[in-house]
């Protein structure tokens, strides 16, 4: 338990170091950047006056982007150079960092970005409507949803729905903890529909309190279910998978925020727009007003980070219960995985040890074939082309997935660990009377199962932490919950490192589980 | 009727014959050694009788009942083995190394298998080691553990692959005094040795093993005192006497003499002899023999004649005799004054000098 300590401690103090860091670059870059003489070419020159910066200064400048968005084609319009990051709050850190210097996003939800506590020190420009509209609307791969959508679109349009919608969500800054409209939900009665969204393109989708989907383009799915008399049953997929998802018709139609593009429209079909956005670079406003926000973070230490830190990623909204939800769903497929790979693996390994060339060779490229692979593209794989007609669900899908994985590394430990045996041992228990298969059970299987135990007990680990990829496949696990929460607060460091201090503490506990299990089975003797 | 009846058995891996045509028959009580060169098949012998490697011709019949790979683990209960490198179950304690077969094949009662597995343990002197693991015994004890397992399932016939050949020599003793006592027990066994002592004082019948098969059998005092074929003279010869040839002056002087040494231990040679046969070897081919002519033969031999040690040195060439020509008086006054009788002979192209101690 002494190494446990350690460990735990360790991890405190690199948490320390990294906010104090964190904490350090975010007050003294603005300083540097006066006295820096380059500081003008790696970032946007910033007047005195914050109005008077325009698009046209980030030309030749780096504008972080997501990918999945079009923004690259509007970066290289105004000759920005684009760099990709998975999210908004971990590229805005890179301006902050003064890694970048400025990060594109549409405007709906830079407006939202810039209202979060501790983002007092970002500004925005807008990207004018000639070089850049673009209209939003939904995608399927079924024409009959499209048409029965722009039928709903159209009554919208003409009752002056849609044009209220627009004012709550788009043309003001909406309060996002506020309840939803209460729109009347049907039970699956006249048939149901599956809508995937994104939960992380506030103010089109997020997740709200006790993990409630909100925003415009929910109530707008809301809507049209309850136009249809139909129950609405919403998917929550993560950006990467998102498109995948709706291609391969996991789910009816995608309400989120993604604009009509001709790629977009060679893969999937477009419903009539139901809105339509513009761009904007959001961007570290000035050296005074950029310091407000940091300031906020350092003066009063460590903390106080730790106390708003807790506060706004755990507490408000319950956010707790996404986090606990989401290890609930990792231990799960973890747990689950390994004993159903534990039994797989098992089988495997029978095969390896076969005589026969053919069986022989097919379980070794069988090993071969899964650990030459990311374990995210076999998920990937296992979920649209194994599974992809079917409507099993998706953490089974994940628990076959990772069960493959488990089951060729077990193979090859318990391979490994049988081949430790002494052959003579086994020649003894033949001499004695034992057939093949008890010796197998008395002799070789007890001392096999031993020396296989640290690669064991090592393979868990690494399978806890390989779960974090089910993301990419709809499945709400720990690091998705840090990433939802990531989505809502912009906080980039609290989430990442909670959700790692959880890994961290989840797999020493079933480290220190699976030795004292050893020392079980050895008899108080470790072998 | 016979314990085990051999049938024109053989075995080959591939195009490569190991045994042919062996047909025996072994009688119950019967302790044989099988002796023979390394190489010609002695393990593989007794592999092919219990299965282990099984003959892939002719007939092994157990009890007048033919051995197949069906019946084969029924008979393994009745006919124990015990291996070289012992075999000990290394995960099990060594009381239950000895319950291990009895509980789970005889499906005797844990109290009546335990109590059984003391009485061995104590007859082969380990019973305070009951409770230990292998790792923590020393070789012979390791083998001594063997034997007792083997011993529990209640044997008919046991059989000895090499017992002692990987102990320490120390340890020769207290595992050969062990099989001695089965031996006068009754037990029918089946013994692959090298200790000759065993093979000539305790079997009551020996196969001398060469040429793929077994090519003299007989009872120890024929096989020792009068071998009737050629190979099996050889070897008889051989295993009496010690041969070491030098190729030049800068031979490995250290492992000559250590080979005198341990010729001198495995024939019990007192200790007075013994030195003189060292300081002979050390005297006629270090310091005289080997610095003039290069290449020499050193043998020592049991003379049943004399009833007494020869110590023989050849070196080819002309007639001449080292003694005389050496420069080192000393060492020459040294041999002459440790042997009864040394003189110089020279035939065919090559001189021997012989010292009878």
């Amino acid at each position: 338990m002494k190494t446990t300590t350690a460990i735990l401690l360790s991890f405190l103090l690199t948490i320390l170091l990294l906010t104090a860091c964190g904490s350090d670059s975010n007050t003294e870059i603005p300083d540097l950047d006066i006295n820096n003489e380059n500081s003008g070419q790696t970032k946007p020159v910033v007047e005195e006056e914050q109005t008077s910066l325009t698009y046209k200064d980030f030309s030749g400048k780096r504008i972080g982007i997501e990918p999945g968005t079009v923004f690259d084609i509007v970066a290289e319009d105004i000759g920005a150079i684009p760099v990709f990051y998975n999210e908004i709050s971990a590229g805005f850190e890179d301006v902050r960092k003064n890694r970048l210097d400025g990060f594109m996003s549409d405007l709906a939800r830079s407006q939202v970005f810039m209202d979060t506590p501790g983002n007092e020190d970002i500004d925005y420009v807008v990207i004018p409507d000639y070089i850049f509209e673009a209209p939003i609307a939904a995608m399927s791969m079924d024409q009959d949803v499209v048409n029965r959508f722009n039928t709903f679109l159209a009554v919208i349009k003409n009752d002056g729905t849609l044009e209220d919608m627009h004012n709550r969500w788009l043309r003001t800054t909406p309060d996002l903890d506020a309840p939803m409209l209460d729109i009347p939900r049907f039970g699956n009665g006249n048939g149901s529909i599956n809508v995937a969204i994104t939960g992380m393109s506030q103010p089109f989708t997020y997740i709200g309190a006790n993990e409630e989907p909100k925003g415009f383009s929910v109530e707008l799915a809301l809507r049209f279910a309850a136009f249809e008399e139909i129950e609405v049953i919403i998917d929550v997929i993560d950006f990467s998978g998102y498109i995948p998802y709706i291609i391969s018709g996991k789910t009816d139609i995608g309400i989120d925020a993604y604009y009509i593009t001709e790629e977009r429209r060679q893969a999937v079909l477009f419903t009539e727009p139901y809105a339509s956005d513009l761009c904007s670079i959001l961007y570290l406003s000035s050296n005074d007003s950029g310091a407000g926000g940091a300031q906020e973070q350092t003066g009063n230490g460590f903390i106080d980070w730790l106390k708003t830190g807790v506060e706004r990623n755990l507490l408000m909204d319950n956010r707790w219960q996404l986090v606990l939800n989401g290890l609930g769903v990792t231990m799960i497929i973890a747990f689950c995985a390994q004993i159903t790979g534990t039994v797989f693996g098992s089988f495997v390994c029978w095969i390896l040890t076969r005589k026969n060339k053919f069986v022989n060779w097919f379980g070794r490229f069988y090993c071969g074939l899964i650990h030459g692979t990311p374990v995210v593209v076999l998920l990937m794989i296992t979920y649209y082309i194994i599974f992809g007609n079917s409507s099993i669900s998706n953490v089974i899908i994940a628990i076959v997935a990772f069960s493959m994985v488990t089951g060729a590394s077990v193979a090859l430990n318990l391979k490994g660990a049988i081949e430790t045996v002494d052959p003579v041992e086994i020649e003894a228990a033949r001499s004695i009377g034992f057939s093949a298969f008890r010796a197998f059970l008395t002799v070789t299987l007890p001392q096999a199962a031993r020396r296989a135990m640290p690669g064991y007990t090592n393979g868990f680990v690494e399978l806890v932490k390989a779960t974090a990829v089910v993301g990419y496949i709809a499945i709400q696990d720990l690091t998705r919950a840090g990433d939802i929460i990531r989505s809502r607060t912009y906080d980039a460091y609290f989430p990442l490192l909670l959700v790692a201090l959880i890994y961290l503490l989840m797999t020493t506990i079933c480290v220190q589980i699976f030795k004292q299990l050893i020392k079980k089975i050895n008899g108080g003797i470790s072998l | 009727m016979s314990i085990i009846s051999v049938k024109n058995l053989e075995k080959r891996y591939g195009d490569n014959v190991i045994l042919s045509g062996i047909s025996t028959d072994i009688e119950k009580g019967e302790v044989i050694s099988i002796i023979g060169p390394s190489g010609t098949g002695k393990s593989t012998f007794l592999r092919a009788i219990n299965f282990l490697d099984p003959p892939t011709g002719g007939e092994v019949f157990f009890d007048g009942e033919i051995i197949t790979k069906k019946n084969i683990d029924a008979v393994r209960r009745k006919m124990g083995m015990v291996f070289q490198s012992f075999g000990l179950f290394s995960h099990l304690t060594v009381m239950d190394n000895l319950t291990a077969g009895p509980l789970k094949l005889l499906k005797m009662p844990k109290k009546e298998a335990e109590e059984k597995a003391m009485e061995l343990l104590k007859t082969v002197g380990l019973a305070e080691r009951a409770t230990f693991f292998p790792r923590q015994l020393s070789g012979g004890q390791k083998q001594r553990v063997a034997i007792a397992r083997c011993l529990a399932m209640s044997p008919e016939v046991i059989l000895f692959d090499e017992p002692t050949s990987a102990l320490d020599p120390t340890m020769v003793t207290e595992v050969m005094a062990v099989i001695r006592r089965l031996a006068k027990s009754g037990m029918t066994m089946l013994v692959v040795t090298h200790e000759m002592d065993f093979a000539r004082d305790v079997s009551s019948r020996i196969f001398y093993m060469d040429e793929g098969g077994i090519y003299e059998d007989g009872k120890p005092a024929e096989i020792f005192e009068y071998p009737q074929k050629p190979k099996t003279q050889i070897f008889i010869h051989n295993i009496r006497s010690y041969n070491y040839e030098i190729e030049t002056r800068d031979f490995d002087r250290v492992e000559m003499l250590s080979g005198v040494e341990n010729f001198c231990f495995s024939h019990a040679i007192d200790k007075k002899t013994a030195n003189k046969l060292q300081l002979l070897a050390e005297e006629l081919v270090i310091n005289i023999v080997s610095p003039i002519f290069d290449k020499c033969l050193l043998s020592i031999n049991f003379s049943e004649k004399l009833n007494s040690y020869e110590l023989f040195v050849t070196y080819p060439g002309e007639n001449s005799n080292a003694l005389e020509i050496t420069d080192d008086d000393l060492s020459a006054a040294m041999a002459e004054g440790n042997a009864k009788e040394l003189r110089h002979e020279h035939s065919d192209g090559i001189n021997t000098i012989t010292a009878v101690l």
